[in-house]
């Protein structure tokens, strides 16, 4: 598994670019709609906080996934 | 723009959010499953895969909450209950902040409804409150509920309870009896859980000194329902005893509406006792509830055994209320001031504390 040609590893590293691209704003609407109060209230409130907190980790977790696949291909033997 | 206490939502975009959460929820999980075969399959580490199953996880949570409110919303806006005031920034809808109290406050809402529609005679409303028989012992719901149905619903929906059973009697349709007779333990109970949080000063179901003289003004006015003419006291005596043996009701309330109701007796017992002397016989009985005045037998209340229409008790609606106990005796006429018992009844009553009035207490100064 872990000795993938350069080509297949390239092909992975679209995939995963793919899937954080698709899912980097998942959370967006919900973050802009508490921005924009659709929810008020001291629970209200935490929740807004905790959506914005959970959206930072979604893209930091998209972001290192991506980046460890990028690391992988750059640290194959470049044949082609 | 909101003041710091006020809690609320914005339509249509907290419907919007509910729904954009859910779906968040079900990608970012199909995310983490696809993101982990990746990872796994290049051999590279599955950790950010993992982290992302636990937070599709947590936003599922959110989203589940978010639904659960936005049905109370939906429901709240059907049954037109609105909660204090919307304010003038947009289509506010104001609503208690935790889940919890919200559904309390729909739930007390409602309920309260049911029980007045019941007061008024209608079987249907006085079936649907059953459904609301294990929600009395959450402070939020008996505030809402007794604020909402008012001292009058509270006494005259025994009142009500009692009429319609002695109906049934004398018509002999013994199923209805059997239905009344259960439905009508089963609210009496609620109305007296709930009623006793909302009493008590000390209780967060507290609803006021207001509500106690409320009390007090609707146990000493006349009631009538089907026929029947009534004292306030007579019914919301049902209430007081429908408990387990140990009256839930605080020193405050029995010092208050207990000790009125005992003054109140008293005054009916000299009235009675000027205005006629054949009652002379009888001259230490006590004002009996309306289970007793209507010769309803354990029908109507919670201890008693047997709900068997022949067996004919007479129970004292103070009595009731200060011992928690009833003596069983013979009677049979629907008013309170005549008997057929004799005269060889022994009736110690202490004499309960002087009532004060107002409470010692005031509305906010122990919450």
């Amino acid at each position: 598994m872990a000795d993938l040609d350069r080509e297949a590893m390239r092909a992975v590293v679209e995939r995963i670019q793919r899937l954080s691209d698709e899912h980097w704003w998942a959370l967006a609407p919900s973050c802009r709609l508490m921005e924009g109060d659709a929810w008020v209230g001291p629970t209200g409130a935490r929740f807004g906080t905790q959506v914005n907190a959970d959206q930072r980790e979604l893209r930091d977790l998209l972001a290192r996934a991506v980046h460890s696949a990028r690391s992988r291909l750059a640290s194959l033997p470049g044949a082609s | 723009m909101t003041g710091a206490e006020f809690s609320g939502v914005r339509q249509p975009e907290f419907d919007t959010m509910a729904g954009g959460h859910t779906r968040a929820a079900g990608r970012i999980e199909q995310l983490a499953e696809s993101l982990y075969g990746e990872l796994h399959g290049a051999g590279l580490d599955t950790a950010p895969a993992l982290r992302l199953r636990e937070l599709a996880g947590r936003v599922g949570k959110q989203a589940e909450d978010l639904r659960r409110r936005q049905a109370l919303i939906r429901e709240m806006e059907q049954q037109k209950i609105s909660f204090g005031t919307s304010t003038t920034a947009g289509s506010f809808m104001e609503m208690p902040d935790g889940l919890d109290a919200a559904q309390s406050l729909l739930d007390g809402t409602l309920a309260a409804r049911l029980a007045r529609a019941a007061a008024d005679g209608d079987a249907k409303a006085l079936a649907g409150l059953r459904k609301y028989a294990g929600r009395a012992a959450d402070p939020e719901f008996a505030g809402v509920f007794l604020r909402t149905l008012g001292a009058k619903g509270v006494t005259e929906l025994p009142g009500t309870l009692a009429a319609q059973l002695r109906d049934a009697a004398k018509r002999g349709e013994s199923a209805r009896m059997n239905g009344l007779s259960t439905q009508g333990k089963q609210t009496l109970r609620l109305l007296s859980t709930a009623l006793a949080a909302g009493t008590d000063p000390e209780n967060r179901a507290y609803a006021g000194d207001g509500f106690l003289r409320e009390l007090i003004e609707q146990g000493r006015a006349d009631h009538a329902a089907g026929g029947a003419k009534y004292a306030g006291y007579q019914a919301q005596a049902l209430i007081w005893g429908a408990h387990d043996g140990k009256t839930p009701f605080s020193a405050t309330f029995m010092r208050t509406v207990g000790g009125d109701a005992v003054a109140y007796e008293k005054e009916q017992y000299r009235r009675r006792w000027a205005a006629a002397t054949e009652y002379h016989h009888d001259a230490q009985v006590s004002l009996p509830d309306l289970a007793g005045a209507l010769g309803l037998g354990g029908l109507l209340r919670s201890g008693a055994g047997t709900a068997n229409p022949d067996r004919k008790t007479r129970s004292s609606a103070v009595g009731d209320l200060l011992h928690a106990r009833w003596r069983p005796t013979s009677t049979r006429s629907p008013t309170f001031s005549s008997t057929t018992g004799r005269s060889a009844r022994p009736t110690p009553r202490p004499c309960p504390t002087r009532w004060r009035w107002p409470p010692a207490t005031t509305p906010g100064s122990r919450r």
